[in-house]
């Protein structure tokens, strides 16, 4: 590549001995067109990602540790050291918030990680490969809508005269609030539920495809050994696509306390906040909604990101020193 | 186990299917059946009460087949305030904000992608670190009223401009195109601009083309960033007019809509109107699917394991 660039810049540099800015200012002109692609991205990165972090007129992350003011510019806001951490601390709301987001990434651990896993191996034990797209298809479709139509779906079913009731009361039964419960179980199970309607499909993709790496004469001589097919997906399958489900689960964890926002907020209400209210929300709620206390909304955010930061950044450790194949 | 290499043998052959066998066949296929149901259903319920009269509502304890097809949800789901605008914010938000997230990302995803861009890896990792650490919400949130994004439309253009997710896939990709076609077109006198837009993103289409179906169908189901920042009603795109008809339940269908439907003893069940209006915002991702399905698996895996 460097050898293709002075063949057509055949400027002899090597030689000057220049100085180091001299040599830098050299390397951005005779790689100006590589910067003008690069330039607008690192424009957006720059605003939207490090501005507001760095914010000179309204502190960025800073503001956290001052007293948020509508009327004066943020060099005369009043300096509260770690006053909103400490509010923070003490509000059994954001300690219930907290919980109920380790909460359910741990239910979704245990009953949401491994149904792709399962999905996979179902398809793959699909011999036609006529009926094995239409179940992908149908089953990666929901995938591409967003939470409010999800959401929408889910509201008509289970509304007091839609179908769920309507089978319940044909039962027998008494209609049941399932979108406006007190009820744990019931609410963890719709967001349970829920989730694997949108995304079990596509997230059995990423195993269809470390299955469709397996080595076949791995298959051919286990048939010769008159392996039954349920010790094929044992000693064959499965290790196949263990590794990418360890990565997997490892990076999970590490995003414990990103709170499925978008399903969350579409599906909370009056009646079921105290269980399903996970911090992302919460913040949203103090910012946006409640009070308006942007400066302690700013804590909650900034201590919400350097916990995630931590967790993710072990959970790529992790995952790297497995020695799995990583995005980055 | 034994790995030993044996003449191939056809891995599962007609001959070989024991009842054991076929009994698994029929389980497996009885749980996917099972589940394609659970899946579909939903949507079928979506257009069963879409076109369902008001009075088969009312008086039927469980609707589950069609007693008639009314087509009058759909004509009062356009009819409802600021619909018909919604949809215009909606498709120029996807149509604008798809065209400049593309050629925004491409640009960059290419530039990180070459090893003669000095300081490379500083850049890398300015990119990357975003997707670790942030501002948070509020901070964010004050940056981006301060650059007059309250009320423009452009707010859901402008910052969810890049996916960093999307971008590293893409650098992937161009990092996977061999060196020596670059190379070849220095040789004839053409810069990196022309070298990407010539030949590199000519080779790039897979993954440029399953980028915009994803961008595509991230602007059209955004709600977010509107819900945050647009006040009015005229900027407001489909998905936010649907949630607050659907999510939080209310529905203002303003006076000319509602003397129109007393004049002509209009009755709309609220199930009816929303589901219509439900069906209205899928079709639009129902029609490009296709398309998603026929990239998202080949994209996705050449940008992931070239890494």
């Amino acid at each position: 590549m460097g050898v293709a660039a002075k063949v057509s810049k055949p400027r002899s540099r090597l030689l000057d001995g220049d100085s180091g800015l001299a040599r830098t200012v050299r390397k951005f002109v005779e790689h100006r067109y590589l910067f003008l692609l690069l330039l607008p991205m690192l424009a957006y990165y720059l605003i939207f990602n490090y501005a507001p972090i760095f914010n000179p007129q309204t502190g960025g992350i800073l503001m956290a540790f001052k007293k948020h003011s509508l009327t004066k510019p943020f060099s005369e806001w009043e300096g509260v050291g770690l006053k909103y951490f400490e509010m923070m601390w003490g509000k059994p709301d954001f300690w219930a918030a907290m919980r109920n987001t380790v909460t359910i990434s741990f239910v979704r651990l245990v009953f949401e990680f491994p149904m792709p896993i399962l999905l996979a191996l179902l398809l793959n034990e699909v011999r036609r490969d006529g009926p094995k797209r239409i179940y992908q298809t149908v089953f990666t479709f929901p995938n591409f809508l967003s939470w409010v139509l999800v959401v929408g779906l889910m509201r008509d079913l289970l509304q007091v005269n839609g179908v769920v009731n309507g089978i319940i009361k044909l039962l027998g039964g008494t209609p049941y609030m399932f979108l406006a419960n007190g009820s744990t179980f019931s609410n963890y199970a719709m967001l349970v539920l829920s989730n694997l309607f949108k995304s079990v499909g596509w997230g059995s993709i990423i195993y269809l495809a470390a299955i469709a790496s397996i080595d076949p004469t791995l298959y051919e001589a286990a048939a010769v050994d008159g392996a039954n097919r349920w010790q094929r997906v044992w000693h064959i399958t499965w290790p196949g696509i263990k590794s990418t489900a360890v990565v997997l689960l490892i990076l999970q964890v590490g995003n414990i306390l990103n709170g499925s926002f978008d399903q969350i907020f579409n599906l909370i209400n009056g009646v079921n906040r105290s269980i399903i209210e996970t911090i992302d929300v919460y913040i949203y709620r103090y910012a946006f909604q409640q009070s308006m206390n942007q400066s302690f909304a700013a804590a909650s955010g900034l201590f919400r990101s350097v916990v995630n930061f931590a967790l993710l950044l072990t959970a790529n450790q992790i995952a790297s020193r497995l020695g799995e194949e990583r995005l980055f | 186990m034994v790995t030993t290499k044996v003449p191939a043998a056809p891995r599962q052959s007609k001959t070989l299917r024991s009842p054991g066998d076929r009994l698994a066949d029929g389980i497996i296929t009885g749980i996917l059946v099972l589940l394609t149901i659970a899946v579909v259903f939903p949507f079928y319920n979506m257009l069963l009460v879409s076109v369902a009269r008001y009075e088969d509502i009312i008086s039927t304890p469980l609707y589950l087949f069609p007693k008639a097809i009314d087509l009058q949800n759909y004509r009062m789901a356009v009819l409802y305030p600021n619909f018909v605008n919604s949809v215009g914010v909606s498709v120029f938000v996807t149509v604008v904000g798809t065209g400049l997230s593309l050629l925004v990302t491409t640009m960059g995803a290419y530039a990180l992608s070459r090893k003669h861009l000095p300081y490379r890896k500083f850049f890398f990792y300015f990119v990357v670190v975003t997707m670790y650490f942030g501002g948070g919400l509020i901070p964010w949130y004050l940056v981006l009223k301060g650059l007059g994004f309250v009320d423009s439309t452009w707010v859901m253009v402008v910052p969810p401009l890049i996916n960093t997710f999307y971008l590293i896939l893409m650098r992937n990709y161009f990092q996977g195109i061999p060196d020596e076609l670059e190379e070849s077109a220095k040789i004839d006198g053409a810069n990196d601009v022309q070298i990407l837009f010539r030949i590199m993103i000519p080779i790039a289409a897979p993954i440029i083309a399953t980028i915009t179906l994803f961008y595509a169908v991230a602007r059209w189901n955004d709600w977010w960033l509107a819900m945050i920042f647009i006040q009015d009603p005229h900027k407001i795109p489909l998905t936010l007019i649907l949630r607050r008809m659907v999510v939080d339940a209310t529905i203002d269908l303003g006076n000319d809509m509602m003397n129109a439907m007393r004049d002509a003893h209009i009755q709309v069940h609220s199930r009816s109107l929303q589901m219509a209006t439900v069906t209205l915002t899928t079709i639009p991702i129902l029609l490009v699917y296709p398309f998603l399905q026929k990239y998202f698996t080949k994209g996705i895996m050449l940008g992931a394991i070239k890494a």
